[in-house]
C-alpha cells in the first residue's frame, strides 16, 4: 500500500534511488556542452528535443565520485514544474529549470515499501546526510534514497558559493 | 468561489482599461472640437458607469461611491449643465486617479479614504441642485438619452444559459430602436403590442426599454423612443428588412466571447442608473446591470462602433499575453526545427522533390513567425499616450507651460521592449521638464516661446529609435566637465583630452548624477545611469546631444524584439558561442603586416584601429578555456578575428578563433545553476541542434576587468603624443572667454594669479577702471575691447581677473570666464590674426582662439606704461635656436623690437651649420633643441675660436632660476625685461669693432 516505485542507478560506489514520479526519462550518451565558469557540479547543457537541460554531476554533488572530466554516459532527466501534475502534487515544487542527473549506470525500477526505509546510518558523513531521505538495506547493497531538492539546491550549501564541490568524500 | 475571483479580476482588468481611456479623453478635452465633444462625454459617462455598475455588483463600496459621484458630474457635463473647464477637468482627473488606485487593490479598496475626491466633486453637483430641478421641469420631454444597451450582458433576462442557447441555435441578438408611435404608424399597425405580435414569428423580444419582457405591460401607453432586445435567427442584413425598419435602427449585439454574468434581475436598475439626474445616494445604486468585466471586446472600439458609424470595426479578440508568449516561443522552436531540417537537407541533398517542400516550409515558417511576432507588437503610441498626463502634471508642479508632442505613434514595438521603455522615458521626460526647460521668465527673456518636449519614434537600421528632445537650455559641457572633475570621475589631466561628446557622455556614468542639486550641472544627469542600464539591459543604446541654449536630445536605440536575435556564431576553444549583432561594430582580420598595430598599455593588449586604441580581450582567456596567444607569437594570429564590440560609449576587441556563420537565434534563459555567470546572457539551439551560449559583451568586459577610462586616457594621450611628435610641441595655456564670444589664450607661464571679484567692486575713475587688490588699485583692462574685438560689458555675476606675471606694473585683465588650463598644440596662424598685442590664432576644440602674450598686449593696450626702449640699432644679427613656440615668437618679437635681425632655426645641428657659415652677434637658444642640445652647442662654440666670443643666452625652463655655467646668460621665457638687459649688457655695450674682430 505504502510502497512506491523507485528508479535505481549506480553512481561511483553507491546505489541510489529516485522516486519514479520525479523522473521524466533516462537518456544515454547525449551530446553535451560545457558552460565555462559554471560550478563544477554543472557538467553542461544538452538539447533535449528543443529544451535546454542542465546536467548536474550527481557523483560529484553527493561526494561519491571525483569525475570532473570524461563523457556523460547516462542522464536521469527529472521532471520540471510543468511536468509535475496532479498525481504527484505531493512532490515539492522547486524545479522551474529542466535538470538531468549524470549517473554511471542504470539499474532496475524497484518497489520499496515505506517500512523498509531506515534513517541514514550514523557512519554516513554529515555532508552527505542532507542529500538522503533514507536508506534501504538490500541483500548486497545499501540503497540510498536521494532527497532531490537538496541535491539540486546548489547554492545554499556551505561552501557552494564558490562553485566547489562539498569537501568530504568519506565512504558510507 | 474561484469563479467569483476570476470575475473580479476581469472586472479590475476591464475597469483599469476603461479608466485609462477616461484619462486619455479627459486630457484631450481642451483640444477636441465641439462636435466631437458630445461623443467624448458620452464615452466618458459610459465608461464610468460601467465601472460603477460592476463595483456595485461586487459590493465594492468605495469604488461604487466614487464612480457614482464621478458619473453624476459627467452626467451634468453631458447635459450641458456644466461646461468643462480646466479646474473641472483637474477634479475629474483626480477622482479618476483615485479610482485607479483603488482598483490596484480592490480587496482593500474600502479601507482607503475617498473623502477628498468626493468633496472635490461635490461642488460641481451641489451648486446646481435647484437649477437641475428647474432644468428638468422646463425641458419636457427630456432630451433623448443615448441608449446604453451595448452588450448581451446588459439585456435583462438574458441568463448565461439562455445566451449559450442562443449561440447554440445560431441566433443573433439585436437592439431595435422604435420611435413611437411614428414607426408603427408607418407600418400601418399602431401600438407596441401589435408590433410585438408581428415580430413574434421572426424571433423573440427579450426586453423592452431595459425591462425583461415578462415584466412588461405591452399595453401601457408609450411615446418617444423605445428600445427592444430582440433575438432572432435572421442574419444582420435581413433583420431590418423583416422588421420593416431602417438599418440604423437595428443594431446587432455580439453574443460570443461573453463571460457568464450571473445576472438575472438587475434589469430595472439599468435605465435608472443611466440617468444622470438620478439623485439617489450611492449606497442605493444596488446591483449593477452587468459587470463590465464580462466583456471581452475592446471597450472603446465597441463604443464607437455602436454609437457613431455603425461600420464594422475589425473584430478583435483579447488574448492573454502568456498565450502569446507561448505561441512566440513555439514559433521560435519551429524556426529552430526548420533550421535543423534545412541543414540536414543541405548535407544530404535530400530525396527527389524535397527541395521544393523545404522551401515552402521555410517560407511558411518565416511568415508564421513574423505574424506571431507582430501579434506581440504594439504601437508605441500606447506608451507615448501616457506621458501627456505626466507632462501636464509635472508642468503644473514646476510652473512651466510645456507642450508634449509625439511623432511616430504608430511605430510598432514588441511588448517587452515597450515595458522596458516606460521607466527610462519617464525619467527622461522628467529631466527635460525639470532641468532641460527653463523657467517661463527665463524663456521669455531669451525670446523663446512655449517649452516643448518632443517624443519621436522611428525605424532606423532595423532598430527602433526613440528621441526625447526639448527646446530648453541645453547642457553646458563645461559645467559637466567641472562637475565630473569635482566628483573625481575624471582626472584633471583628462580634461584637456575629452571632446565635447565624450564629456556629454559623462552624464551616463554612475555617480555623476548623485548630486541632489542638479542645477549645478545645468540639470541633466539625474539618474541617467539608470536610464542607460535599463536600456542596455534590453540590448539598446543611449546617446545624448545638446546645443547650449537650444536644447537637448536623448536618443534611445532598441531592437524590435527580444525573442529572436540576429547573431554571429563564433568558435573558440572548441566551443561555439553566439554573439548578438547589436553591439557588434565590425569584424577585423589582421594581416601579417598589421601585427605591429597591437601594443601593450597598462598590462592590456590594445589594437590601434581606425585612429583609436582598442583594448583586446581574448575570449578563450576570459572564459578560461585555455588556448591563449602563443608565447612570443603574435597577440592576434592571422587565422583569428577581432570582433569590435560596443559597450556604452566604449569599445573593445574580442579575439576569437573563428567566425562561423550568422544565424537568427532564439534566446532561451539560462537555468539558475548558470545564471549568475555574467559572460552569458542566455543560451540557444543552433541549426544543427548544437547548444551555444550567448555571449554578453558587457559581462565579458567586466570579467576581463577592462577599465575603459584608463585605456581611453592612454589612447588619447597616445594620440596627442603622436600629434605632438608630428608637428611641434604643446604649450600650456589658459583659455578664457571675453566679451560675447571671443576666446583667448594666454601662456600659463605668464599668469601670476586669477582673482574673482564682484562687479560692484570695480571703481571707475573717469575712463579708467580699477579694482582694489592687495591694498593697491589694480588697473583693469578688457582684452577684447583693447584688441578692438568689441566691447564686453557682458553678463552679470562675478568677473574673473587675470593678473599677468613679470609686468612691472600689475594690471588686471578682465575675463567673463576662465575656461580651463590645457596643453594645446600650437598650430599657429600668425598672419591672419596678426594684430597688435596678439601672437596669432589657433583652433582649440573647433573654436578659434586668439593667442595673447601679456607683454606685447600690455605694451599695445597701455603704451604709456609699457613702451619698450628703442635701441635704434639695425645691423646686429641674432640666431635664435628653438622649435616654434609662443615663447619663441615673443622672443623673436622682442629681439626685433630691440633692433636685431633675427634668424631662426629649430635644432642644434641647424644652428651649428648656420654659425659656421655666417656671422652672428648673439645666439639665443632653448635647452632642448635635439640631439645637439643648447648646452652642447654652447660648448662647441666655446671650443671654436671664431665663435668663442659670441654670447650665448639660454631660455630657462619655467620655474628654474639661477645661472647655468654653460651659457653666458639665462633668461626666463617671456621675460622681456631680462632679455633686454642681457642684450644691452652683452651685445650693445661691446664696441662694434670688437664685435667685428670676434666675427
Amino acid at each position: 500500500m505504502s510502497a512506491r516505485q523507485y528508479v535505481t542507478f549506480r553512481v561511483g560506489g553507491a546505489l541510489c534511488a529516485v522516486d519514479v514520479l520525479q523522473v521524466r526519462e533516462v537518456i544515454e550518451h547525449p551530446g553535451w556542452y560545457p558552460v565555462p565558469g559554471s560550478p563544477s557540479e554543472v557538467r553542461g547543457l544538452i538539447n533535449l528535443r528543443g529544451q535546454i537541460v542542465t546536467l548536474i554531476d550527481l557523483g560529484l554533488r553527493i561526494g561519491e565520485a571525483a569525475r570532473e572530466t570524461g563523457d556523460v554516459h547516462t542522464c536521469v532527466i527529472l521532471k520540471t514544474d510543468g511536468d509535475v501534475d496532479a498525481t504527484s502534487q505531493a512532490l515539492e515544487r522547486t524545479r522551474a529549470d529542466a535538470v538531468g542527473l549524470v549517473v554511471d549506470r542504470m539499474h532496475d525500477v524497484r518497489s520499496i515499501d515505506e517500512s523498509q526505509v531506515a534513517p541514514p546510518p550514523a557512519n554516513v558523513a554529515v555532508e552527505r546526510r542532507r542529500f538522503l531521505d533514507g536508506v534501504v538495506q538490500l541483500d548486497t547493497d545499501l540503497l540510498l534514497l536521494l532527497r532531490i531538492e537538496a541535491v539540486l539546491d546548489l547554492f545554499s550549501q556551505p561552501g557552494a558559493q564558490d562553485g566547489r564541490a562539498p569537501g568530504s568524500r568519506e565512504a558510507a | 468561489m474561484s469563479d467569483d475571483r476570476e470575475l473580479l479580476e476581469e472586472f479590475v482588468q476591464e475597469s483599469r482599461e476603461l479608466l485609462e481611456g477616461v484619462e486619455g479623453d479627459l486630457l484631450a478635452f481642451d483640444a477636441i472640437a465641439d462636435d466631437e465633444r458630445d461623443e467624448v462625454v458620452h464615452r466618458l459617462f459610459r465608461a464610468v458607469h460601467s465601472v460603477k455598475g460592476a463595483a456595485g455588483f461586487f459590493g465594492l463600496r468605495n469604488i461604487g461611491e466614487l464612480s457614482h459621484q464621478l458619473e453624476n458630474v459627467l452626467g451634468r457635463v453631458r447635459d450641458k449643465q456644466l461646461t468643462p473647464q480646466p479646474s473641472l477637468v483637474d477634479t475629474l482627473l483626480r477622482a479618476n486617479d483615485r479610482l485607479r488606485t483603488l482598483l490596484e487593490d480592490v480587496d482593500g479598496s474600502d479601507e482607503f479614504a475617498i473623502d477628498d475626491e468626493m468633496l472635490a466633486l461635490a461642488p460641481w453637483l451641489a451648486t446646481g441642485d435647484a437649477l437641475e430641478a428647474i432644468a428638468a421641469a422646463a425641458v419636457a420631454p427630456a432630451p433623448p438619452l443615448p441608449r446604453l444597451l451595448e452588450r448581451p450582458s446588459e439585456v435583462p433576462g438574458l441568463s448565461e444559459e439562455r445566451r449559450q442557447a442562443l449561440i447554440g441555435h445560431g441566433q443573433h441578438l439585436y437592439v431595435v430602436t422604435l420611435e413611437l408611435p411614428g414607426d408603427l404608424n408607418a407600418t400601418g399597425d399602431g401600438a407596441l403590442p401589435v408590433f410585438l405580435e408581428r415580430v413574434a414569428s421572426l424571433g423573440e423580444v427579450l426586453a423592452v426599454d431595459g425591462v425583461a419582457i415578462e415584466r412588461v405591460d405591452p399595453s401601457a401607453a408609450r411615446a418617444g423612443r423605445c428600445e427592444l432586445a430582440f433575438a432572432s435567427i435572421l442574419a444582420p442584413d435581413l433583420a431590418p428588412l423583416a422588421l420593416r425598419l431602417p438599418g440604423e435602427r437595428v443594431r446587432e449585439l455580439r453574443l460570443r466571447r461573453e463571460e457568464p454574468t450571473a445576472q438575472e434581475d438587475a434589469g430595472e436598475d439599468a435605465p435608472d442608473a443611466h440617468d444622470a439626474h438620478d439623485a439617489r445616494p450611492p449606497h442605493e445604486s444596488g446591483p449593477a446591470p452587468a459587470p463590465a468585466a464580462g466583456v471581452r471586446r475592446e471597450p472603446r472600439a465597441a463604443g464607437r462602433e455602436a454609437e457613431t458609424t455603425g461600420r464594422k470595426a475589425d473584430e478583435t479578440v483579447r488574448v492573454k499575453t502568456s498565450v502569446l508568449d507561448t505561441l512566440m516561443q513555439m514559433a521560435g522552436e519551429m524556426v529552430l526545427a526548420r533550421n535543423r531540417l534545412l541543414r540536414r537537407v543541405e548535407i544530404d541533398y535530400g530525396a527527389e522533390g524535397l527541395q521544393g517542400v523545404i522551401h515552402e516550409l521555410r517560407a511558411v515558417t518565416s511568415a508564421l513567425q513574423e505574424e506571431i511576432m507582430s501579434m506581440r507588437l504594439q504601437p508605441i503610441g500606447t506608451l507615448f499616450g501616457r506621458f501627456h498626463r505626466v507632462v501636464r502634471d509635472l508642468g503644473h508642479q514646476l510652473g512651466k507651460d510645456v507642450a508634449l508632442r509625439t511623432r511616430g505613434d504608430d511605430v510598432d514595438v514588441d511588448r517587452t521592449i515597450l515595458e522596458a521603455l516606460t521607466d527610462p522615458l519617464t525619467h527622461l521626460l522628467r529631466n527635460a521638464l525639470d532641468h532641460g526647460l527653463e523657467a517661463p521668465d527665463v524663456r521669455a527673456a531669451a525670446g523663446k516661446g512655449r517649452g516643448e518636449v518632443l517624443l519621436e519614434a522611428f525605424h532606423h537600421d532595423g532598430m527602433v529609435q526613440i528621441d526625447v528632445s526639448d527646446n530648453g537650455r541645453g547642457i553646458d559641457v563645461e559645467a559637466i566637465r567641472r562637475s565630473a572633475l569635482k566628483k573625481g570621475l575624471i582626472a584633471p589631466e583628462d580634461v584637456g583630452r575629452m571632446s565635447a561628446d565624450e564629456t556629454l557622455a559623462l552624464i551616463f556614468r554612475p555617480g555623476f548624477s548623485t548630486s541632489a542639486k542638479a542645477t549645478e550641472v545645468s540639470g541633466r544627469g539625474v539618474g541617467m545611469d539608470v536610464v542607460r542600464t535599463n536600456i542596455e539591459k534590453v540590448g539598446g543604446t543611449v546617446a545624448v546631444s545638446s546645443k547650449l541654449g537650444e536644447g537637448t536630445k536623448v536618443s534611445l536605440k532598441l531592437p524590435l524584439t527580444l525573442a529572436i536575435v540576429p547573431s554571429l556564431i563564433i568558435e573558440t576553444g572548441g566551443q561555439r558561442f553566439a554573439l548578438p549583432q547589436v553591439g557588434l561594430e565590425e569584424v577585423v582580420r589582421l594581416d601579417a603586416s598589421e601585427h605591429h598595430s597591437v601594443e601593450r598599455i597598462h598590462d592590456c593588449d590594445v589594437l590601434r584601429h581606425r585612429g583609436r586604441l582598442l583594448p583586446l580581450v581574448r575570449l578563450s582567456t576570459a572564459l578560461a578555456l585555455g588556448g591563449g596567444a602563443a608565447e612570443g607569437g603574435p597577440v592576434v594570429r592571422q587565422s583569428e578575428r577581432v570582433l569590435v564590440l560596443r559597450v556604452g560609449s566604449n569599445r573593445y576587441g574580442l579575439v576569437v578563433e573563428r567566425v562561423l556563420d550568422t544565424e537568427e537565434i532564439v534566446v532561451k534563459p539560462l537555468s539558475r545553476y548558470v545564471r549568475s555567470i555574467r559572460d552569458f546572457s542566455g543560451v540557444t539551439i543552433l541549426g544543427d541542434g548544437g547548444v551555444a551560449l550567448i555571449l554578453d559583451p558587457v559581462g565579458i568586459a567586466h570579467k576581463a576587468q577592462l577599465r575603459f577610462a584608463d585605456i581611453a586616457a592612454a589612447s588619447e594621450a597616445e594620440h596627442e603624443a603622436t600629434r605632438l611628435r608630428a608637428s611641434s610641441r604643446a604649450e600650456s595655456v589658459l583659455l578664457f572667454a571675453c566679451g560675447r564670444d571671443s576666446r583667448l589664450a594666454i601662456p600659463l607661464e605668464q599668469v601670476s594669479r586669477i582673482e574673482q571679484a564682484e562687479r560692484g567692486r570695480i571703481e571707475y575713475v573717469g575712463q579708467e577702471a580699477f579694482l582694489e587688490y592687495l591694498g593697491r588699485s589694480l588697473p583693469l583692462l578688457w582684452p577684447a575691447h583693447a584688441l578692438g574685438l568689441g566691447y564686453d560689458e557682458d553678463g552679470e555675476g562675478p568677473i574673473q581677473v587675470l593678473i599677468p606675471k613679470l609686468a612691472r606694473h600689475p594690471v588686471g585683465l578682465v575675463t567673463s570666464r576662465v575656461l580651463e588650463a590645457r596643453d594645446i598644440v600650437l598650430d599657429v596662424d600668425r598672419e591672419n590674426a596678426r594684430r597688435e598685442g596678439l601672437v596669432g590664432s589657433t583652433l582649440v576644440d573647433g573654436h578659434i582662439v586668439l593667442l595673447l602674450e601679456a607683454h606685447g598686449f600690455l605694451a599695445h593696450a597701455l603704451p604709456s606704461f609699457f613702451t619698450p626702449p628703442d635701441l635704434g640699432q639695425g645691423t646686429l644679427r641674432a640666431l635664435q635656436v628653438d622649435p616654434p613656440s609662443m615663447a619663441g615668437w615673443v622672443a623673436q618679437d622682442d629681439l626685433e623690437a630691440l633692433g636685431m635681425a633675427v634668424e631662426r632655426v629649430a635644432s642644434g645641428e641647424e644652428a651649428w651649420s648656420a654659425l659656421t657659415a655666417d656671422r652672428y652677434d648673439l645666439v639665443v637658444t632653448d635647452l632642448d633643441v635635439g640631439r645637439l642640445d643648447g648646452g652642447e652647442l654652447a660648448r662647441r662654440m666655446r671650443a671654436t675660436p671664431e665663435l668663442a666670443g659670441v654670447p650665448v643666452v639660454a631660455f630657462r625652463n619655467g620655474g628654474t632660476t639661477g645661472r647655468d655655467e654653460r651659457f653666458d646668460e639665462t633668461v626666463a621665457r617671456f621675460d622681456r625685461d631680462g632679455l633686454r638687459r642681457v642684450i644691452e649688457a652683452r651685445v650693445l655695450q661691446v664696441p662694434a669693432r670688437e664685435r667685428r674682430r670676434v666675427a
